[in-house]
């Protein structure tokens, strides 16, 4: 029977798409941490008492800037890779410079596409994710329309009642 | 069942959507899931649309 064979085909593909969208989310998942905590992903950071005492001063300095002048400041860091500066700029909350958190995750963006050598594997591992996410919700839309036009779900309730009064006639018999 | 009426599998579907990149398995392991999602898309279209064309 064709429409029994097209229930369970969704069944089976319902099946094969949570399965292996989720594996592939995980490995996804896995490999952008991975890279998130090597070296070349982590901002500059003081170690020495002297360059922490050193920090609070920079971003006494960034503070007291107009927004304009901090901002430039910030870009001139970024592009010469100046560790002191970056440091103090990017560690604690972005309120210690005076700065919208999401303008100095923006700068922290510039600095990663400037000078870490993963940036371009973030980025495309950051596509797949959400290229699978797409192809996630566009199969379950999909699935659930063509059910909604065919009655293949009822088609699948109606035979796996069949099944089972088929199954206990067997046994009573 | 008419041409423009066939089903067919969501556009989304397809492994060409994500950049081949060597020696990736995270990546690999993108593509191959949306290819067999369109492998069981395309197969459970095929049958919508056979059962459509003759319900017997």
């Amino acid at each position: 029977m064709r429409a029994l064979k097209s229930a369970k085909l969704s069944e089976a593909m319902s099946e094969t798409v949570a399965r292996r969208l989720d594996s592939a989310r995980n490995a996804i998942s896995a490999q952008t941490a991975a890279l998130e905590q090597s070296k070349d992903w982590t901002l500059p950071r003081s170690a020495t008492a002297r360059d922490i005492a050193l920090d609070g001063e920079v971003r006494a300095t960034l503070r007291a800037m107009a927004p304009e002048a901090r901002l430039a400041a910030l870009n001139a860091a970024i592009a010469s890779n100046d560790a002191p500066v970056l440091s103090a700029a990017f560690s604690g909350p972005s309120l210690l410079i005076a700065m919208p958190a999401d303008q100095r995750n923006a700068l922290v963006d510039n600095w990663r596409k400037r000078h870490s050598p993963n940036w371009a594997r973030h980025e495309q591992l950051k596509s797949a994710a959400a290229k699978v996410e797409q192809a996630g919700s566009a199969s379950i839309a999909w699935l659930g329309e063509l059910n909604a036009q065919t009655g293949l779900e009822q088609l699948v309730t109606k035979a796996a009642e069949a099944r089972a009064k088929a199954e206990a006639a067997i046994k009573a018999a | 069942m008419s041409e423009d009426k066939q089903v067919r599998a969501p556009l989304s579907l397809h492994e060409g959507l994500i950049p081949e990149v060597n020696g990736d398995s995270a990546i690999a392991a993108a593509r191959g899931a949306l290819a067999d999602a369109r492998h069981a898309a395309e197969s459970l279209a095929a049958a919508v649309n056979a059962t459509a064309a003759d319900p017997c």
